[in-house]
């Protein structure tokens, strides 16, 4: 049975799994690449940008040395000599300007201030010669030698040319890293949004493929309910066949018995006449009437105390074997006005006459019971039709509960024959919108339960009636009942208390799935020597 | 007049009905026939049969009937009247029950529903001689 359940899950897992895992690894090495080469590509940028900003500073300083130096050597000239605060201060002056000429020079690597540092050299000697004729004392010589100014001039331009370069340089360069960022923002919300889609077309993919699993252990489970029903019909069968031997047994025996009765009654028909005087005939003719219309007496104790007074009677009236005879009579319904057949009684054919009215007549009584076993018979068939049913449409049926679990106590009238009172309460209940083959499964397993739980006899008890928008169907046995400890675990699969053959624990299981998709419930209530299973399902507009 | 009694047993008022005529028609006035519904009846009919002292000869009974099983039933009175031949006549063969009923109630034949006269007869005949 559980085979079934394998099937479904062990489907091969489809090649197009691994399609997208590949491309998703090309993507990620791909954007990591791209992710390093955008680092590196805005770092070198911000490194441009940032030694643009140091030259510029560095250029400033030097525009402010250059003017300084300038002040200095007009300080000279004032002064008409270089004294020592002027030494000093030039010194000074020289040598920040030198470090940083040297760390400008450093920054030169693609030689742009080349022209700067001629412009430069050129000032600073024109400087020199000044200072050279200040400290000579020819101060006036110095102002007539002045191109000082013009070289100051030049430098100044130079310098401030520069700088305006590195500012724009440093503008773009950031620019340029400011676009290669939003650049890599761009392509990561790319690539995250790519992944992201192959990442949802998978949880797609595999939420087909659940739902295709989900579908396959749907059929599964349908056909396990199936199963368990023909597994329980299995059980069953032994005592369905017998139930139906038994009415086989009675229509071959009344057939044969009509048979054999109507022989003897032909061959006895023409000495009628020749037997019986006319009164004796009358009196044979109203016991084929009374016999016609009465009922054969059912054995009983009063039955039985009537045979034996009536056998006394004809024993009276030297009647021979009185017993056989009132046997007859009482076969053919006759009972204690029995004055009318005194002639009969009376003559010497009394035993030829009630014999051959008997043959005449048995036959209806065979009659009778032919017609009531083919109903008998009639009723297992069915109920072993509409158990057997396995309705594959889906679709919810008009359904009447009672015929259901008529159905299902036809199929275990034979077990409850055995020692189980039945009860039925049947109240007027509208018919319900369901499945029906399901509902005779859900009836099969607790009926089923409760004659297993009255394994030494018991009453069970079937009552129906409507609540509110539903109708409820109690199921009470006189069992043994459920230990509170187990009542919640009786409805999980495979829970059972039975010994291997006799249970397999998805009755109660089945049941609850079932009721489930009728959107009904069910619920126990069980002590020792009761116990009471009560399905609630909802009417719906039928 | 007869003082040899046939006793059939079934829960089923048509099986009683025509294999009491059967009976009837094989054997004539030669027996006393009677048929009881359950064992608890059958216990009473023996009784009865026995204060009329009647013999009961051979009890024809089913096997699956409320309260108790035929093969039990047999087993309680082959206890108390070893002599009286004890007949199963059902239409559920279960095995074990019919060699049980050998062994406990003596069991003569199994007669399987739906059966013939013919089968009827010829159990009864050679099981009373
Ligand atoms: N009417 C009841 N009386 C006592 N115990 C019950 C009754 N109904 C169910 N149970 C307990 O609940 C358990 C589970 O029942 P369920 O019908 O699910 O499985 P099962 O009867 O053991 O096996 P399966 O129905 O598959 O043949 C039973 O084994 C039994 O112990
Ligand atoms: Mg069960």
């Amino acid at each position: 049975m559980l085979n079934l359940l394998n099937s479904p899950l062990n489907t091969p897992l489809a090649p197009a799994q691994l399609k997208p895992k590949w491309s998703a690894w090309f993507i990620l090495m791909a954007t990591i690449t791209v992710a390093i080469a955008s680092a590196t590509a805005i770092h070198q940028l911000n490194q441009i940008a940032e030694y643009s900003d140091d030259s510029r500073l560095l250029l400033t300083q030097i525009k402010e040395r250059a003017s300084r130096l300038k002040a200095l050597e007009w300080e000279g000239i004032f002064k008409g000599k270089i004294d020592q605060d002027l030494t000093r201060e030039l010194a000074e002056n020289q040598q920040n300007t030198d470090a940083i000429l040297s760390k400008l020079r450093q920054l030169n690597q693609q030689h742009e201030l080349d022209k700067f540092f001629v412009l430069y050299a050129r000032h600073k000697s024109e400087v020199d010669i000044s200072l050279k004729l200040i400290a000579q004392g020819k101060a006036k010589e110095a102002i007539d030698h002045h191109s000082i100014d013009a070289t100051y001039d030049q430098l100044y331009a130079e310098a401030s040319a520069l700088e305006n370069i590195y500012t724009e340089k440093k503008g773009q360069t950031r620019q340029f890293s400011d676009l290669g960022t939003t650049f890599s923002l761009m392509l990561s919300a790319a690539i995250i949004s790519i992944l992201f889609y192959q990442f949802s077309q998978k949880l797609l993919f595999k939420n087909q493929e659940l739902e295709t699993a989900f579908e396959e252990l749907q059929r599964a489970q349908s056909q396990l309910i199936q199963q368990e029903k023909m597994a329980a019909l299995g059980q069953v069968i032994a005592g369905v066949a017998h139930e139906i031997n038994n009415p086989l047994g009675a229509i071959k025996a009344s057939a044969s018995n009509t048979h054999k009765a109507l022989q003897e009654a032909l061959v006895d028909l023409p000495s009628l006449h020749q037997r019986l005087n006319s009164e004796e005939q009358e009196s044979f003719f109203k016991l084929i009437a009374q016999a016609l219309h009465n009922p054969p007496a059912a054995a009983s104790q009063e039955s039985r105390a009537l045979k034996r007074k009536m056998t006394a009677q004809l024993q009276a009236h030297e009647v021979e074997d009185a017993r056989y005879v009132a046997d007859l009579l009482m076969d053919m319904g006759i009972n204690e006005e029995f004055e009318f057949l005194l002639p009969l009684f009376k003559s010497d054919q009394c035993e030829w006459a009630i014999q051959f009215a008997y043959n005449l007549t048995c036959s209806f009584v065979n009659n009778q019971t032919i017609l009531r076993a083919v109903d008998r018979s009639a009723k297992i068939v069915f109920a072993l039709k509409s158990y057997a049913r396995f309705d594959q449409s889906g679709k919810k049926q008009v359904v009447k509960v009672a015929d259901g679990l008529e159905t299902v106590l036809e199929i275990y009238r034979n077990q409850l024959k055995r020692n189980i009172y039945l009860v039925r309460d049947y109240q007027e209940i509208p018919n319900i919108l369901g499945y029906p083959d399901e509902l005779i499964q859900v009836w099969t397993n607790l009926i089923h339960n409760a004659i297993q739980a009255m394994e030494s006899g018991g009453t069970l008890t079937l009552a129906l009636h409507q609540q509110g928008q539903g109708i409820v169907v109690n199921i009470t046995d006189t069992g043994l009942g459920i230990p509170i400890e187990i009542q919640q675990k009786i409805f999980d699969a495979f829970f059972t208390t039975k010994s291997a053959g006799e249970g397999s624990g998805l009755g109660l299981h089945i049941c609850q799935k079932i009721l489930d998709k009728h959107q009904g419930h069910m619920k126990v209530e069980s002590e020792p020597g009761h116990t009471q299973f009560s399905v609630w399902l909802p009417i719906e507009c039928v | 007049m007869s003082d040899a009694a046939i006793l059939c047993v079934d829960d089923e008022t048509s099986i009683l009905q025509v294999l009491k005529e059967q009976l009837k028609r094989c054997f004539g006035s030669r027996y006393v026939y009677e048929v009881a519904q359950s064992a608890e009846e059958a216990w009473i009919v023996i009784d009865e049969l026995e204060e009329e002292e009647i013999k009961i000869l051979i009890i024809v009974s089913d096997w699956l009937m409320p309260n108790m099983r035929g093969d039990e039933f047999l087993a309680q009175v082959h206890q108390r009247f070893p002599e009286i031949v004890t007949v199963m006549l059902t239409g559920q063969a279960d095995e074990a029950a019919i060699e049980r009923a050998r062994q406990q109630a003596n069991l003569y034949a199994c007669i399987h529903k739906p059966w013939t006269e013919e089968e009827l007869k010829r159990v009864i005949i050679t099981a009373l001689n």
